[in-house]
């Protein structure tokens, strides 16, 4: 078995623990922005970290810096701990600014071996670094990874490193998909308009096998290929990744945190795909208020959830008003005693999915 | 086999598949490959997804494969285009600029399911982190493969790969090794190497010769590839 040792995040809201705390408290960290970048005639919900750019470092370091400063001591980057690098974007704000200016000092943190090679240098990480990319279910990615090797015995703890910033280039890319517009993400609601926010996240959690209260029984992936965009219009995809996570014949008392972003087709599918599948299981989703983490969102997300089990109460489905396609999603916070179990979904470009099931005592 | 208290690991090659471009940027090559695909899809398509489809289109894939997918710099020219689009960014160029497009051009237009896809990036080190992924892979076959494709400013910057290519290894563990493998790839403490420039490019003039090939790194790592008489 495999154990939560260690997670933090930060977000707009805050640290971990102060994410956990204003999510319950229903408050929304997304802003509707202008990008000066876009000729774009309305602004775009953006929930953005603080934090100036100073000398030759991007302006997110330091809070990487924090996170790595607030990481268990071991020799990470090395056989025995290795580390799963998760990002959607990496150094791409800097790739960004390099094709506006042709500064060659913005090449030194803008391709993900670029970026990996100065966290090295930052952190004194070793070489054991397995530097993962796959739109927004990267996270899930370096957690199942990371969860292999310590059952195969190949390392002692492992860490899993993620983060995602925002830049022109993807809230331009998202905004060209139309899926980032003019509205607030209001995730699972049965409206007109679909939209998603998008928010700036950093997280890291180490696992090993040595006992914690938070245990990792399943993880589980899969990749529809049915379109680049969309999923399957029967939520074939949902239902095979929960089917892969919740074998047949448990019936677990889980609390469900959803990627809920706020489009519509994709909102709906998952919603049903999880009534469907686990009738009384309250589901909700955070991007409404830290927006979308992309990349990092599993890694994020689970440090906020694990906030939640320590506190005992889980924020709600903060940012969104009913009507909700399904009854199970839960507008407001609360307790977790009735649970001995939470299912957190990610999904991504290409119908990916991926789902991590953890019990709690 | 035991050396140094450490087991050996070892993967069974079962296919390879390479794109191999006679020259830099040659227009024949780049003509031929595009002559494989419908006109329609060819034109949606990066050269990264075209050369990706072409390895791929000989793997035993199915939905309980595991596919490791390793390129460093990715669909070089589509970003190249979705930058250049600013201050209206093309929604078509950020769709297939993301990573990793170049396999899912493949697998979108197959209509191929798959559980389980782990898709890198990195550096001189990305052939021995995409092994050590491919050994903790759960299906039935486990696939990895790579490309890059050239750029154009973002060469100059030295941002981009000098020369487009594809690979693809069909593996196996060895419980499941058929008697006829082609090869096999062996290596041990790779936790340790950082890589070297030279890795990949050797690597794949090894593959594309069927040629035994042996990584030794300063700190004592080592890969062979060895292929059956």
């Amino acid at each position: 078995m495999v154990f939560i040792q260690h997670a933090a995040c930060c977000t707009a809201l805050g640290d971990a623990h102060e994410s956990a705390e204003s999510l319950r408290a229903g408050r929304v960290a997304l802003q509707l922005s202008d990008v000066p970048d876009l000729e774009n005639e309305e602004p775009l919900p953006l929930a953005y970290l603080s934090g100036e750019a100073s000398g030759d470092r991007p302006k997110w370091m330091p809070h990487l810096q924090q996170l790595a400063e607030a990481l268990p001591d071991a020799p990470w980057g090395t056989a025995r701990f290795p580390i799963y690098l998760t990002s959607s974007n990496y150094g791409i704000d800097q790739l960004y600014v390099f094709s506006k200016t042709r500064d060659p000092e913005q090449l030194e943190w803008a391709t993900p071996h670029a970026v990996t090679a100065q966290l090295r240098a930052a952190f004194g990480w070793g070489p054991q670094i397995t530097v993962l990319s796959h739109a927004c279910v990267t996270g899930q990615l370096g957690l199942i990874l990371a969860e292999r090797a310590i059952l195969e015995g190949q390392a002692e703890a492992a860490l899993v490193f993620s983060f995602d910033f925002l830049s022109p280039f993807v809230i331009g890319g998202f905004n060209a998909l139309k899926i980032l517009n003019g509205q607030m993400p209001a995730p699972y609601r049965d409206g007109e308009v679909g939209a998603i926010g998008l928010g700036e996240g950093a997280g890291a959690i180490v696992l090993s096998a040595s006992p914690t209260e938070f245990k990792i029984k399943k993880q589980a992936l899969f990749n529809e290929m049915f379109h680049f965009t969309s999923n399957a219009p029967d939520g074939s995809g949902f239902d095979r990744v929960l089917e892969a996570c919740l074998p047949a014949g448990e019936r677990p008392k889980l609390w469900v945190k959803g990627h809920g972003t706020g489009t519509l087709e994709a909102g709906a599918l998952e919603a049903r795909a999880i009534e469907a599948r686990l009738k009384d299981a309250p589901l909700v989703s955070w991007k409404g208020s830290i927006g979308h983490t992309l990349g990092s969102c599993a890694v994020v997300e689970l440090a906020i959830a694990v906030e939640s089990l320590k506190s005992g109460t889980a924020p709600g489905n903060v940012g969104s008003t009913g009507p909700y396609f399904t009854e199970s999603i839960q507008p407001d916070a609360f307790s977790l005693a009735p649970y001995d179990g939470a299912l957190l979904l990610s999904n991504a470009f290409g119908g990916a999915h991926a789902a991590m099931w953890i019990s709690y005592e | 086999m035991q050396r140094c208290g450490l087991a050996m690991n070892k993967l069974y090659i079962l296919k390879k598949a390479l794109w191999v471009e006679p020259s830099p940027n040659d227009p024949e090559a780049l003509a031929a490959l595009k002559a494989e695909f419908p006109g329609r899809s060819a034109r949606r398509m990066t050269r990264l997804g075209m050369q990706m489809s072409h390895v791929l289109r000989g793997m035993s894939l199915s939905e309980g494969s595991s596919i490791v997918y390793a390129t460093r710099y990715s669909e070089t020219q589509t970003i190249e285009k979705f930058l250049g689009s600013f201050p209206f960014p093309s929604p078509q160029a950020f769709q297939t600029s993301i990573h990793p497009g170049g396999v899912e051009q493949f697998l979108i237009q197959n209509k191929q399911s798959i559980r389980e896809f782990f898709p890198l990036a990195g550096g001189t080190d990305l052939l021995l982190r995409a092994l050590q992924t491919a050994l903790l892979c759960r299906g039935s076959r486990i696939i990895i493969c790579g490309g890059e494709e050239t750029g154009t400013w973002l060469q100059e910057a030295g941002a981009s790969s000098e020369s487009n290519y594809a690979w693809a290894l069909e593996l196996t563990r060895k419980e499941n090794a058929p008697e006829d493998v082609l090869g096999r790839l062996t290596w041990d403490k790779l936790a340790e190497a950082e890589g070297s420039c030279e890795l990949l490019p050797d690597f794949f003039t090894a593959l594309q010769y069927s040629k035994p090939y042996r990584y030794l790194s300063a700190e004592g790592s080592e890969l062979e590839l060895n292929w059956n008489e």
